[in-house]
């Protein structure tokens, strides 16, 4: 069976947000383990929640949807909120370059962030961006994005 | 009042048994050697997923702290451990002549 519309928009953010200067290969989807020091910096991507309705004005047929997509970006070294920061700018500018997924949603807008320094070997830092993804299926097909 | 006496807590510490040598650094002082038990265990930062590292500290008596240390991030102070350079960014006395140094590892 074809995979679930918010598998196929997780796996365009994968996409665009793979080789990034600061994270380059360390990207992850849905990760349920921490990081390692090898994997830092690195980033996690996960869409944990969605807001469905029925299109305005459609007889039942359309369903807008809003996902709610998190990206994580964490850091261990001398100055941990510079690079996060750091991360920050990338994902935004990297995500909001095409907020249209390349044509599978109607829009990507960031919606909020959140930082959070910790200790360990070294200072740790962690950066939440919340995105909002706007996309559209067929109603009782969610495996097909359409316009 | 400490079970032990001066004397057991340095065997405890000594690199024959269980310590390892190490070299303190004042800023702007004179490097000291001393010998203490390191230690280094795995800790989570963060949730959902967050990261893997660890919480490296250094177990002295405390008589053998040279009297110009100072712990903090930004004081200068440095300990060579095996090879490997730390800041001591806090120290925790026990009040019965040890001490435990949180560390931080740096390049320089």
């Amino acid at each position: 069976m074809a995979s679930h519309a918010r598998k196929q928009l997780r796996d365009a953010v994968l996409t665009a947000l793979r080789a990034l200067p600061t994270t380059g290969a360390n990207v992850y989807q849905s990760r349920a383990t921490p990081l390692t020091q090898d994997e830092l910096p690195g980033i996690v991507i996960v869409m944990p929640s969605e807001q469905s309705a029925v299109s305005a004005g459609d007889a039942a047929s359309k369903q807008d949807r809003v996902a709610q997509l998190l990206v994580i970006g964490m850091a261990e070294d001398a100055q941990p909120e510079d690079t996060i920061d750091q991360i920050a700018a990338e994902v935004e500018a990297a995500l909001l370059a095409d907020p249209t997924l390349g044509g599978l949603a109607k829009n990507v807008s960031l919606d909020s962030t959140v930082k959070d320094i910790g200790d360990g070997q070294q200072e740790t830092g962690e950066v939440r961006l919340v995105f909002s993804v706007l996309y559209r299926t067929a109603q009782g097909v969610p495996t097909t994005i359409i316009s | 009042m400490p079970v032990e006496s001066a004397a057991d807590r340095a065997a405890f510490l000594s690199p024959d048994e269980f310590g390892t040598a190490a070299t303190y650094t004042p800023a702007g002082g004179v490097a000291a050697a001393l010998t203490g038990i390191f230690d280094n265990p795995a800790q989570s930062q963060f949730s959902g997923p967050g990261l893997e590292t660890s919480a490296p500290t250094f177990l002295v008596r405390t008589d053998d702290l040279p009297a110009a240390a100072v712990a903090g991030t930004n004081t200068g102070d440095r300990l060579v451990i095996a090879g490997q350079l730390w800041i001591p960014r806090e120290f925790m006395p026990d009040g019965t002549g040890m001490t435990v140094i949180a560390l931080r590892r740096t390049a320089s």
